[in-house]
């Protein structure tokens, strides 16, 4: 129901309500309409003394209006704030910097903590990076263009290969009710049966069609299609793999596996158990692990190591 | 990423600092290593911390009662609280807490635990308080809630109904505590016990003396260690030693002969042919670990069992100066009637 007009959907199911990003406030559109179309007038509601103009209401697209002012907030903020990973020379902690500092202003905003200065923040960004921003934006727009021409081009070769597809299918389903009809008007005629049978299917053989070649011909240009390939030999391929400790495990164990001498009842009897097995139980993990822990720590002079480790610190503060 | 070196042929370039890890490492970066593992001194220190912190609170408190009841106070009751209701110190706080550390586990054990998790509850409960003083949780309010932490954390499901249904507690009782349990145990439930390890131990036995020992020795001998691994986890050996030498110390103990042989098969070799790529600390030095595998052997034998008597007189020491009144209480029952009945060292249930 429009608090302004008292119209509710009962009486006019196809009432539009419109928000203004000033204060939010839902007004339906005839209301819209008879207000604000003589210029810019104060917010019907009352106790709200916001300004609005008619060219600034739009539909909401989130039902929560909370929702709906952050991500207005965001598209404003974003515009102005829009550097990328490449602007950094990959340098992650700086581009996390960045972010994080994004998302300040984003939740001032929101929030309405310090608006005036986080608003001069913003205006000052916008004036001092004026050309970057604008390479920015030219940058998205051909990023996003070059997504889509990719996206038009994945769909069109589908839809070809899909058309090859049925054609081959038809014409084979062809080839056979051929291949079946001149049998038997062959063997009308002769007598040899099998003969008959095996020439007329080795015709069938040869018989390769347009439709397959072509259909060949796609695949290979689907295999190195040049939008994918773009895509996939990125930064990716040769970045260093991640490792948690900033290092593989040592590949040498202090220890020689030998399933053969090991003599381990319990173990042993699990292994020919079927619901173990099943389950996915093997010996040499349950060995290995247990190995594994045996030496593991093995080396560690907890109480020096332990010693040092004050010592250092102590020192630093 | 970019300014890392990269060769040309496409192969990936190592990271800057770079190196291989040891099983070792890995340990070091375990919970275990990084809070829970001290020396003698750390340990010390932390817990006489502990204990200072908790007897400032209960002198305070003791000092309020006092001075709030001043007047009806007798000079009796005046002198007996101030001889009865004195803070523990801190030997008495690790000895109550060793002695109800083996309650946890006759406890677990009577629930037919297995034996990791019987640990596990062990180790939940001996981290409490070293966090966390006598004085300010009682170590029985949290002896039902350690074990059943201990069964979640080690994948070993019970409901909490069927849990306080079997341990005949109170559901809220046990839960109360669990959180607060968490906190103080740094969210960290990750344990690496030294059973696992006995385990591996008992395989590269078997290799390394291979045809020269009785199969069927090793799995007594097997056995007999996990018994005494148990008991070794009641000890602070946990707080002093890795996991592999503890076992071992339980090794030697069980067989002094085998274990010594093994070692000297399996590592007196390092010493001199030290490998170039490793670096000093990371092989193993035959010497260091024995002298260590002793010291560690020497604390597990010489941990004295705590006896029910004075574990009973230290709890009623923590409670009179916790709540002095019932100490009051209890002279007054006392007093008036010299009943003979009424046995003088009668001692609140603990």
């Amino acid at each position: 129901m429009c608090p302004i007009c008292k119209t509710d959907r009962y009486l006019s199911p196809d009432v539009k309500f419109l928000v203004n990003p000033e204060c939010y406030h839902k007004i339906c559109e005839s209301c819209v309409d008879r207000i604000f179309s003589l210029g810019p007038a104060q917010c019907p509601y009352k106790g709200c003394d916001k300004i609005l103009r008619k060219n600034k209401f739009k539909t909401q697209i989130f039902d929560d209006v909370g929702v709906e002012k952050e991500v207005d907030i965001r598209k404003r903020v974003f515009n102005v704030f829009n550097k990328q990973l490449d602007d950094f020379d990959g340098n992650t902690d700086e581009y996390n910097k960045y972010l994080e500092e994004v998302e300040d202003i984003v939740l001032n905003l929101d929030k309405g903590i310090d608006v005036q200065k986080t608003e001069e923040k913003l205006r000052t960004y916008e004036e001092l990076n004026k050309q970057l921003i604008m390479t920015n934006i030219e940058r998205n727009k051909q990023d996003l263009e070059s997504f889509e021409q990719r996206q038009q081009f994945e769909k069109e070769m589908k839809m070809k290969k899909r058309t090859l597809e049925r054609q081959i299918e038809e014409e084979e389903r062809m080839n056979n009710e051929w291949a079946k009809r001149e049998i038997v008007n062959r063997l009308s005629s002769a007598d040899d049966a099998t003969d008959i049978i095996e020439g007329v299917k080795n015709t069938v053989k040869l018989k390769k069609s347009s439709a397959r070649r072509k259909l060949e011909e796609l695949n290979r240009v689907l295999k190195n299609n040049p939008y994918s390939a773009a895509n996939n030999s990125g930064p990716r391929k040769d970045a260093v793999p991640f490792t948690p400790f900033n290092g593989d495990r040592d590949i040498t164990p202090k220890y020689t596996y030998d399933e053969a001498l090991y003599n381990d009842p319990f173990i042993q009897d699990l292994k020919d158990r079927k619901e173990f097995i099943a389950s996915g139980f093997r010996p040499d993990y349950v060995y290995k692990r247990v190995l594994t822990e045996a030496f593991m720590g093995l080396g560690c002079v907890l109480s020096d190591e332990l010693q040092a480790s004050q010592m250092a610190t102590s020192q630093t503060s | 990423m970019s300014d890392n070196p990269q060769s040309k042929n496409g192969a990936p370039a190592k990271p800057a600092n770079y190196r291989r890890l040891t099983d070792d490492d890995l340990f070091r970066h375990s919970s275990q290593y990084r809070f829970w593992s001290f020396t003698p001194d750390q340990l010390k220190q932390k817990r006489i911390e502990v204990n200072a912190h908790a007897v400032v609170s209960v002198e305070e408190d003791l000092r309020k009662f006092i001075a709030e009841h001043r007047d009806n106070l007798s000079d009796e009751e005046l002198r007996t609280i101030e001889e009865r209701a004195v803070p523990v110190n801190m030997d008495e706080e690790v000895k109550l807490v060793n002695f109800y550390a083996k309650k946890v586990q006759a406890i677990a054990q009577r629930l037919n635990l297995p034996t990791e998790i019987v640990a596990t509850a062990i180790t939940f409960f001996r981290r409490f308080f070293l966090e966390n003083s006598v004085l300010e949780i009682e170590p029985k309010t949290i002896v039902f809630t350690t074990i059943f932490l201990a069964c979640k954390s080690e994948n070993y499901f019970i409901g909490i109904d069927s849990f306080a249904a079997k341990t005949k507690g109170s559901k809220t009782e046990i839960l109360k505590y669990e959180f607060k349990i968490l906190e103080n145990l740094k969210f960290c439930l990750m344990n690496h016990h030294p059973y696992k390890a006995l385990h591996g131990f008992f395989l590269d036995i078997q290799v390394i003396l291979h045809g020269k020992v009785d199969l069927k020795y090793m799995g007594q001998i097997y056995d007999r260690c996990k018994r005494r691994i148990t008991n070794a986890l009641l000890t602070d050996v946990v707080y002093y030693y890795a996991p592999p030498q503890i076992t071992l110390a339980a090794l030697m103990l069980e067989d002094e002969a085998l274990t010594t042989r093994y070692l000297e098969l399996k590592f007196h070799g390092n010493t001199e042919t030290e490998n170039p790529n490793q670096d000093a600390n990371v092989s193993i030095n035959f010497d260091k670990l024995i002298s260590m595998i002793n010291s560690c052997k020497d604390i597990i034998e010489n941990a004295p069992p705590v006896p029910v008597e004075e574990a009973k007189a230290i709890m009623a020491k923590v409670l009179y100066s916790r709540n002095p009144q019932v100490l009051l209480n209890k002279l007054k029952r006392k007093n008036p009637s010299e009943s003979p009945e009424d046995s003088p060292d009668k001692r609140p249930k603990t």
